[in-house]
């Protein structure tokens, strides 16, 4: 891949990564770190090394669907 | 499970991205892209620059830079543009988190117009009663020091690209200088230690001809007689008209430039390569007198 080529990529995968700032979900989980995992194809090692020490996301319990049978008393 | 997003780590990655594009797009004949290249090399090189960075920019206990509460942080950054509020947190942490948040740009702001801000060493000089000036000269060899550091931790990466130094060059900075003579020695240590500053390269090369003025009657107060007893000393086993001749140039250089002299007649060196060429040749026929005559002794 030329120099170029790569410049091109890492613009397209930069603007996908901002566009999953507003809608990451649980559910679109799985293409995020397919995501994830095109961009680092394009980082050097000392890249890459940075790029996976990034928190992107904290997993948190959903209480929207709690029921009864849910709670621990 | 729900999904609760970190922004800094988006903001992070798009940092880290933005600066792989510069990689892969910067002007090697740009001094500005070459600047970037080079810092962006020792934060790549380095996971831990941003921290280490962070520890400047806080002034903790252990460096030269001024310390920075809490609402000083928060106005570092706003100073500088960036809407940085600290919230509480353990301060050196927080500031590192902000640094990775940022793109190879950015950094080189924060770097150059905050961290290295002459009005707050002043401020903090006063207010603690320190010497400025030798608070700040500190402080900029602990930088240059991190930025030495992090290139170093990679064998491979080639250090005498850093400072557009060459690897002669770099062995005669870090001589350290021992005569008989206090003064000559202060002299050659303050012209080193200043041209690290781009802005005091003018008063590094007025010092370094100080310093070959003086060293020209080391061995007596006539000038004339010591200078030829030196020339004789260096040119041992070589051309002394040469090393004449290179005295003599010189001399004359530090008369016509307005390097020894200021009056209006005296011609300006306005050009940082020249500066750097000058001061290169002088520090090496310094260099070759002190070593001559330190070998003579013996």
């Amino acid at each position: 891949m030329t120099n170029t080529e790569k410049q091109k990529h890492l613009k397209e995968k930069l603007n996908e990564l901002i566009r999953f700032k507003a809608i990451l979900t649980a559910d679109n989980l799985d293409d995020f770190n397919k995501l994830k995992k095109d961009i680092l194809d394009l980082l050097d090692d000392n890249q890459k090394l940075r790029f996976n020490q990034i928190n992107f996301y904290n997993q948190t319990q959903d209480y929207s669907n709690f029921g009864v049978d849910d709670l621990p008393f | 499970m729900a999904i609760e997003i970190s922004n800094i780590g988006f903001k992070q990655a798009e940092a880290l991205l933005s600066d792989s594009i510069f990689l892969l797009n910067f002007d090697g004949n740009s001094p500005e892209d070459l600047k970037l290249y080079k810092l962006l090399k020792a934060r790549q090189e380095n996971p831990d620059f941003e921290t280490e960075l962070a520890d400047f920019v806080c002034g903790e206990a252990n460096n030269s830079f001024p310390y920075r509460s809490s609402y000083f942080l928060t106005k570092f950054f706003t100073d500088l543009g960036f809407e940085y509020t600290h919230d509480g947190t353990t301060r050196r942490f927080w500031v590192k988190d902000v640094l990775l948040q940022m793109s190879i740009r950015e950094l080189s702001l924060v770097i150059e117009k905050g961290l290295f801000n002459k009005r707050d060493f002043r401020k903090e000089a006063k207010k603690d009663n320190k010497d400025f000036e030798e608070n700040y000269q500190n402080a900029i060899k602990e930088f240059k020091n991190l930025f030495n550091d992090s290139l170093s931790i990679d064998a491979g990466v080639d250090l005498s690209y850093l400072l557009d130094f060459n690897v002669n060059a770099e062995l005669l900075f870090d001589k350290q200088v021992q005569t008989d003579d206090d003064e000559l020695n202060k002299l050659i240590k303050e012209a080193k230690d200043r041209f690290f500053n781009p802005k005091d390269k003018q008063i590094a090369i007025e010092k370094l001809w100080d310093a070959f003025e003086r060293i020209k009657t080391y061995y007596e107060g006539n000038k004339k007689q010591s200078s030829e007893k030196l020339v004789s000393i260096i040119s041992k086993n070589f051309n002394s008209d040469l090393l004449e001749s290179e005295f003599y140039s010189l001399t004359k250089i530090g008369n016509e430039y307005r390097i020894r002299h200021h009056e209006t007649d005296k011609k300006e060196i306005t050009e940082q390569k020249h500066l750097n060429y000058l001061f290169f040749r002088m520090l090496t026929l310094i260099d070759l007198c002190l070593t001559s005559i330190n070998e003579n002794k013996i």
